[in-house]
């Protein structure tokens, strides 16, 4: 039996056998959905509402850390200082990675396979890591980039003329890590962008301002938004910059904030009063979303990938090309700068700015005696379990969700999947120990692998469900017009067609797994330690040069799997038409 | 007999009888249900539960877990599988707690501050007596332990054995500064010698976000007041300090250079020092604050007897060995350096917050007052 068409609009009748299965699936959506993320949620609020000097699990109720929340005499110095910092690195990533993406997804920049990689690896090094390597270059007293300024430009004294350790510096540090975050984000928007649309304005007789402002940022207005908020959240709660460049210098962000507030003088954390801030910050994140759902209510507007075939179209950059590529190359060399004095840390046995005369203490040692160290070894084998699984479920999970919401108007599927993005990850860690530690997944691997899951399916669903907007409705009924079941649509057309963003999305939750440090470490046990506990454990000693050849291990680890990512993504692009020329 | 005195009679007895049947049932039994009665069979039992899940971030540094199972497996011919969840204290304690609420507790020997506990008679309960098993099995075999258990403060005792002490005091970088620049006592400290000399503006850094207090509780049981603490306090930020998260990034901030010296906890640096970094420490003269970690065994532990046994090498060979490789020594070790050098300084006070202080708020108030200068 064909299903029914109607005059004018397509309306697809599908047959029972579908709808049930499409209820099943819902309905198992759910379920993990609640497993996964309503627990946690729960014992979150509840957490917020013991009294503040009671233990998790203790009894009794309290409004008491709300109070705490908002009479704080720091609140507004800190709200301040957090929306100026939250701002600047908001703009520097975004107006960076939406560059730098529209740069090598609709032009004809040169090595724009290279740059997709460059941008990519720098996501293997954790943040602590990154921030670490602009204290060796840019501190005051110690930062090489400093040294060679002052020798270069005959400067007296014996520190600056950088800082670090200001707002600006935050603000570029938190900037740059961000940014390929947001050119991951974008990218497949720029991509998937058929370039009708500003071709169909072009022939009207518009100009190129013209046809950006009135075709292009309004069809990528749902993916900018998404980024927006998604980035406008992290920034709130991000730390780990915050920790080793703002709290030097003085600077107090929200995020640091909740951390001290939660470091009580007694020396037991006052979780209740972090997950008190947890749900407000939720109660922020889903303000937002409320937001963001309503900007882009009428969805199919968006829907730039239709049933028609299209070639995404190259603009010719000319003698642009070389400012281009400059410009592309000073943002490269800043993620970079970082990883290489890294790198150079690693081969020093004890640490000196880099200069020809210290080559001579150049070795590898650090990586042999890291590589013996029995945590690591042990640690090995859980990160890579950890690696494989985590990423690929989140994806798959969001998939789902993004999927429900987006074509099947299950918004509230894609709400519940993104709501973690509110919480702060230690927050989150400590309501996924409480609900784990009634379980026998308690200390495993696997309570790691479930906590990757929830804290990466914001991302991931944003990713995936940005990417479906863009697909016409029409492409999918075209499938189940000529027979294709739910599932058969989904791998021969849907799939396909989201690829670039299913590979990102995995991308994205695989370095976010690697770099994780909270929940490897609030999680930890003798049985599911992993690379980031054993690097944190080497960090707090501190074993500076075993620190940073772990930390270029990772680099080279990421490396590998990004490039086979990469060959992935490619061979589906060639299939599709859309391979880089 | 009246029959009221009668009365008072027979409850008198019953009081001194449920008084000895609690001594009976509380005390001894439970050294010898727990732990074996003899070396030997603890060694044995010891043997049989296999699997020690130990809680102590000590043995993740720098090659000290190798070191100790190496010499654990050279003085009782076996290596035991250690699952090593190298948790730091404040964390480890909450954790517990959590566990101890749903009945699955998860270490067998637990690094947790005693001051955190020895206060609050519900934690009390909740760790096995180690002191007795230790002193009476196993002191006639390892010298070292009746000596330890001499220096372990009264209201730690028996259920925690120090195994870190975190000491305040001065690191410096030697290629940056000397001795003899840095101050010698708390009150040369506070009286403009210290990081209130404006020659060391933006040149030092001081350990102090989180539950420390920003000097290291300076002026602990009243060896400043309050308002003496908040002026020095001022003094030393209006001489812009680099500001670190932590002990270890202080020890960092001036093995690398980046300042000249730091307050904050010395141990560690001698880990630093050993892999050629130029870093040095000097600690006050007349007074040193400190704060101590010890290891305990939990009721409801899977493997006491290996707990216990372990904890008694600890003692006996581990000590030493922590303090060669990484050294961070415990004070209450008579053969460890921290201790020397406390003797060699007779003049020095040594202050450390105690469980009545802590009950009665007193740290917390100091913390609190000095947190809030904090920018």
């Amino acid at each position: 039996m064909y299903p029914a068409l109607e005059e004018g609009n397509i309306r697809v009748d599908i047959p029972a056998n579908f709808r049930n299965r499409s209820r099943l699936l819902t309905s198992l959506i759910a379920v993990v959905a609640v497993l996964l993320l309503g627990a946690p949620l729960v014992v979150l609020f509840i957490t917020s509402l013991r009294p503040p000097d009671a233990l998790p699990l203790d009894p009794g109720v309290s409004l008491d850390n709300f109070a705490a929340i908002f009479s704080s005499p720091r609140m507004v110095l800190v709200l301040a200082n957090t929306a100026v910092y939250g701002v600047g690195a908001l703009v520097l990533a975004l107006t960076l990675g939406a560059i730098i993406a529209f740069l090598v997804e609709r032009t004809d920049l040169p090595f724009r396979s290279a740059i997709y990689s460059a941008m990519l690896v720098s996501l293997a090094v954790p943040t602590m890591l990154k921030a670490f390597g602009w204290v060796l270059l840019l501190s005051p007293g110690l930062g090489w980039i400093n040294h060679i300024l002052r020798t270069g430009l005959g400067l007296e004294g014996s520190s600056g003329p950088l800082n670090i350790y200001t707002m600006y510096g935050m603000i570029f540090v938190t900037g740059i890590g961000l940014s390929n975050n947001a050119f991951l984000m974008l990218s497949p928007l720029f991509r998937q962008m058929n370039p009708e649309f500003e071709e169909a304005a072009q022939t009207s007789g518009s100009k190129g301002i013209t046809v950006l402002r009135k075709i292009t940022l309004p069809l990528l207005l749902p993916g900018l938004l998404s980024a927006l908020i998604y980035f406008g959240m992290v920034l709130v709660q991000v730390m780990e910059t915050a920790l080793a460049i703002g709290v030097p210098g003085g600077i107090r962000v929200l995020s640091v904030h909740i951390y001290l507030l939660t470091k009580a003088e007694d020396g037991i954390p006052r979780y209740a009063l972090a997950a008190a801030f947890g749900v407000v910050l939720l109660l922020v994140a889903l303000s937002l979303m409320g937001l963001y759902f309503w900007l882009t209510r009428r969805q199919d507007r968006f829907s730039v990938v239709t049933g028609r075939s299209f070639r995404p179209r190259q603009l010719k950059l000319g003698r642009w090309k070389y400012i281009a590529f400059s410009f592309v190359m000073v943002v490269i060399t800043c993620y970079a700068l970082p990883m290489l004095i890294l790198v150079w840390a690693s081969l020093v046995k004890v640490y000196q700015a880099p200069s020809l005369e210290a080559l001579s203490q150049v070795s590898l040692h650090s990586y042999f005696r890291t590589l013996a160290n029995p945590q690591v070894q042990q640690s090995a084998a859980n990160t890579l379990t950890l690696m494989v699984i985590a990423p690929t479920l989140s994806v798959f999970i969001a998939f789902c969700a993004s999927w429900l919401s987006v074509k099947r108007k299950m918004r509230w599927v894609e709400v519940f999947a993104i709501t973690p993005m509110g919480v702060p990850n230690v927050v989150l860690a400590l309501a996924l120990f409480l609900v784990y530690v009634m379980t026998p997944i308690h200390g495993s691997i696997w309570v790691l692998i479930i906590a990757h899951i929830v804290a990466h399916l914001p991302f991931t669903t944003r990713v995936l469900s940005a990417a479906l907007l863009q697909l016409h409705k029409e492409l999918e009924e075209a499938a189940q017009v000529t027979g294709a079941t739910t599932a058969r649509t989904l791998r021969t057309v849907t799939v396909p067609l989201v690829l670039p963003a299913l590979v990102n999305g995995w991308l994205w939750a695989f370095s976010a797994t690697l770099r994780d440090f909270t929940f490897a470490i609030f999680l930890m046990t003798g049985r599911n330690m992993v690379l980031p506990s054993a690097m944190w454990v080497l960090w707090n000693v501190p074993d500076i040069s075993g620190t940073a050849a772990l930390g270029t291990i990772y680099m080279c680890g990421f490396v590998l799997v990004t490039m086979a990512a990469r060959f992935v993504d490619q061979r589906q692009r060639k299939k599709s038409g859309w391979e880089f020329s | 007999m009246k029959i009221g005195d009668r009365i008072n009679c027979f409850t008198a007895g019953l009081r001194f009888g449920l008084v000895i049947m609690f001594f009976f049932f509380s005390a001894a039994p439970v050294m010898a249900q727990v732990f074996g009665k003899t070396y030997e069979e603890i060694l044995e039992k010891a043997k049989r539960e296999g699997e020690l899940r130990l809680w102590w971030e000590v043995p993740g540094e720098r090659g000290v877990g190798e070191q100790l199972e190496a010499a654990f497996k050279k003085r009782f011919g076996f290596t035991p599988r250690v699952s090593l969840t190298p948790v730091t204290s404040p964390d480890s304690l909450l954790r517990f707690l959590t566990e101890v609420r749903v009945g699955r507790i998860d270490a067998d020997l637990l690094y947790a501050g005693a001051s955190d506990i020895a206060g609050r008679p519900e934690r009390l309960a909740l760790f096995e007596d180690i002191e007795a098993p230790l002193v009476k099995i196993f002191s006639p075999k390892f010298s070292g332990i009746q000596g330890i258990f001499k220096n372990v403060a009264p209201w730690k005792r028996p259920y925690s054995v120090d195994v870190t002490t975190l000491a305040s005091g001065l690191v410096y970088n030697t290629k940056k500064t000397s001795a003899d620049q840095l101050p010698r006592t708390y009150a040369e400290f506070a009286e403009g010698k210290g990081f209130t000399d404006p020659k060391w503006k933006g040149n030092f850094a001081i350990n102090t976000i989180g539950p420390a207090s920003p000097l290291g509780d300076m002026a602990i049981q009243g060896y400043w007041d309050l308002e003496k603490q908040k002026k020095v306090l001022q003094m030393i930020l209006a001489n812009k300090p680099l500001i670190k998260r932590s002990s270890g990034d202080v020890r960092m901030a001036v093995a690398l250079g980046e300042v000249a010296a730091a307050t904050g906890n010395i141990g560690g640096a001698e880990g630093l020092r050993k892999e050629g970094y130029p870093i040095q420490t000097k600690l006050f003269e007349d007074v040193m604050t400190l704060g101590s970690i010890g290891l305990t065994i939990p009721k409801g532990s899977k493997s006491p007897n290996l707990a216990l046994l372990y904890l008694a090498f600890v003692l006996e060979d581990g000590l030493p060995i922590v303090e060669r490789v990484s050294g961070e020594g415990t004070f209450i070790d008579p053969r460890s350096k921290l201790a020397k050098s406390l003797q060699s300084m007779p003049k020095a006070r040594i202050l450390e917050w105690t469980p009545e202080e802590i009950v009665a708020g007193q740290r917390d108030k100091v913390r609190k007052a000095l947190q809030a200068l904090m920018p």
